[in-house]
């Protein structure tokens, strides 16, 4: 029972953890330049993507629009890379407003137990059971479509999924010896919850917000290519596939080039969080 | 007597949909002043349920009932729950059993002796922070500084359990609760660690509640013990009247059950590298 190295190697250089998991290079690879791309997207894109010239409408992809233009003449590169930041930041904003409200709640929930616990879960279950697209969309209709109510309306649907994982987690942690003898040497519950067991369960939350960001990626994009997110013109990925539902059959770049970015942004995210996973808890890690 | 824990006619029941289980009956157990007292029994049969007790740390589904549980002379079955957080950590402090686990990972050794000595007294930062230097000095830590600045994954079982010492002491209790503090430890270091603490609770005018199976080791440390089986106390009295002389069917059990039936074994020398001649149980 010598738990000492497995936690030395968890905290070992970024190479050591690469060569550990090969999902999190994969993942890093796919992710790395898309948000470097996105980051930096007013610096690389050299049209504007809002910049209209009919002249130009659809233009095959060439060395002046290395993506093409679509039916407004509209340079795609710089509408993707646009998109693809407002998509990421759209994503963030869902997963960022849902780990931190599923943390509270599930905290609260677990460590409190009993009927408080019951109760919460119930509702916890009931949100679960309906399919999420159609809360989602009876929501974000409800708030009147624009990106910020589709990040308030999803990040509130998402926190049943981590406000289980968090309840979960203090379940376990508020049992563990050290929980314990902070006890017997007169912590108060809300230092106990504070310095005990939220900081314990953070690795854990980071894991399932990388999973969920791919999840948010997704919803957002499909909630604006229904309408219900970002309006025209705004540049969004699921926006400019909307845009591009009548041109699929003969200008395939229309499509392809903002679905592969999408794709691989949720892909990217999915092995992001394999790979933490297998670095932050590895099975056999003794406790 | 002057007791520094008393406990009188403790019961503790749980109640269950089938059959109530009485987990604790009829306890009783004094602790003199500057005395460190066994509580001696096999697993399962009440003891860390009563010191928890005494701290006011039964599970919450536990029935408990005494006619009196008094620590450094306040009442425990009287106070508030800010009270009793209040006396948990000053009056009576706990060493627990697994010093693997005991320590929160994610806070750093100075931090973790700073909120328990902070929770407790009127200090500033640094001031708590040069007491949990002396803390850790005093349970002969050989750099305290690297310690207090280490996280509880760098430092080895052994260590963990005497930092664990110094949170206990650190605040002077009038009495302390170990519970089996050397059953996860080596046999090399089980008998440092046991120094440690008679050295401790010396220093610090601290009488000791000290739970463990191993009778040797009450041999060795304890001035008074109880053996305790299925929620009883069989028989108590004077550590070695009770261990050359035991009255009760099950105390000579369990002294029948030390391997090879060799009488208990003498003190380790500090210092010494070699495993314990003689019995030694598995921790």
């Amino acid at each position: 029972m010598n738990g000492d190295s497995a936690r030395r190697q968890r905290t070992g250089s970024l190479p050591l953890m690469l060569r550990r998991s090969p999902n999190l290079l994969a993942g890093l690879l796919l992710l790395l330049p898309i948000v470097a791309c996105a980051l930096l997207a007013p610096v690389i894109a050299w049209h504007d993507p809002y910049a209209v010239d009919v002249q130009a409408r659809l233009l095959a992809p060439s060395a002046s629009h290395p993506f093409g233009t679509d039916e407004l003449g509209r340079d795609l590169l710089a509408r993707v890379l646009y998109g693809a930041r407002a998509s990421l930041a759209v994503a963030f904003g869902i997963v960022a407003i849902g780990a931190a409200a599923g943390t509270l709640v599930g905290t609260f929930s677990g460590y409190l137990g009993g009927k408080t616990d019951s109760l919460i879960m119930r509702l916890v279950d009931i949100f679960m059971a309906i399919p999420f697209m159609v809360i989602a969309l009876a929501l974000t209709s409800a708030l009147g479509p624009s990106l910020v109510n589709l990040v308030i309306a999803v990040g509130l649907l998402s926190v049943p999924f981590y406000a289980r994982m968090a309840r979960g987690l203090a379940l376990s942690l508020r049992r563990q010896p050290y929980v314990l003898a902070a006890w017997a040497m007169g912590a108060s519950s809300a230092f106990i919850v504070r310095r005990h067991i939220i900081p314990n369960m953070v690795s854990s939350m980071i894991v399932l917000a990388s999973i969920g960001m791919s999840g948010a990626i997704l919803a957002s994009s499909a909630l604006s290519f229904i309408g219900l997110g970002a309006q025209p013109p705004m540049a969004e990925l699921g926006a400019i596939i909307n845009g591009s539902r009548s041109y699929i059959l003969d200008e395939w770049w229309y499509t392809l080039f903002p679905g592969v970015v999408l794709v691989m942004a949720a892909f990217g995210f999915n092995l992001l969080g394999d790979g933490l996973r297998d670095i932050l808890d590895p099975a056999g890690v003794s406790r | 007597m002057n007791a520094v824990l008393s406990i009188r006619d403790l019961s503790v029941r749980f109640p269950s949909a089938n059959a109530e289980v009485e987990a604790v009956r009829n306890v009783s157990i004094e602790v003199g002043r500057g005395e460190i007292t066994g509580l001696v029994g096999e697993s399962g049969s009440g003891k860390t349920l009563t010191a928890m007790c005494a701290m006011g740390l039964q599970p919450a589904n536990a029935q408990v009932s005494a006619k009196r549980i008094e620590v450094a002379g306040h009442d425990v079955t009287a106070l508030d729950r800010m009270q009793l957080r209040s006396i948990r950590g000053r009056d009576i402090a706990l060493v627990p059993q697994e010093p693997m686990n005991s320590l929160n990972p994610t806070l750093r050794i100075g931090k973790q002796l700073e909120i328990v000595i902070r929770t407790h007294k009127a200090m500033t930062r640094a001031e708590a922070r040069a007491s949990a230097l002396h803390s850790l000095a005093q349970m002969s830590i050989d750099d305290p500084d690297r310690v207090l600045r280490a996280y509880p994954f760098e430092l080895s079982g052994g260590m963990r359990q005497r930092v664990l010492l110094a949170m206990a002491f650190s605040c002077r209790p009038g009495i302390l609760i170990a519970d089996e503090p050397t059953t996860a430890l080596d046999v090399t270091v089980q008998q440092q660690v046991l120094n440690l603490l008679q050295a401790g609770a010396r220093a610090n005018d601290t009488s000791v509640l000290f739970i463990t199976h191993d009778l040797g080791v009450v041999w060795n440390l304890c001035h008074r013990v109880y053996v305790m089986r299925r929620g009883e106390i069989v028989e108590h009295g004077a550590a070695r009247t009770v261990i050359e002389a035991p009255q009760h069917p099950y105390t000579q059990r369990l002294l029948a059950a030390l391997p090879d039936n060799s009488p208990p074994r003498t003190p380790l020398p500090v210092g010494m590298d070699e495993l314990e001649p003689g019995p030694h149980r598995p921790a």
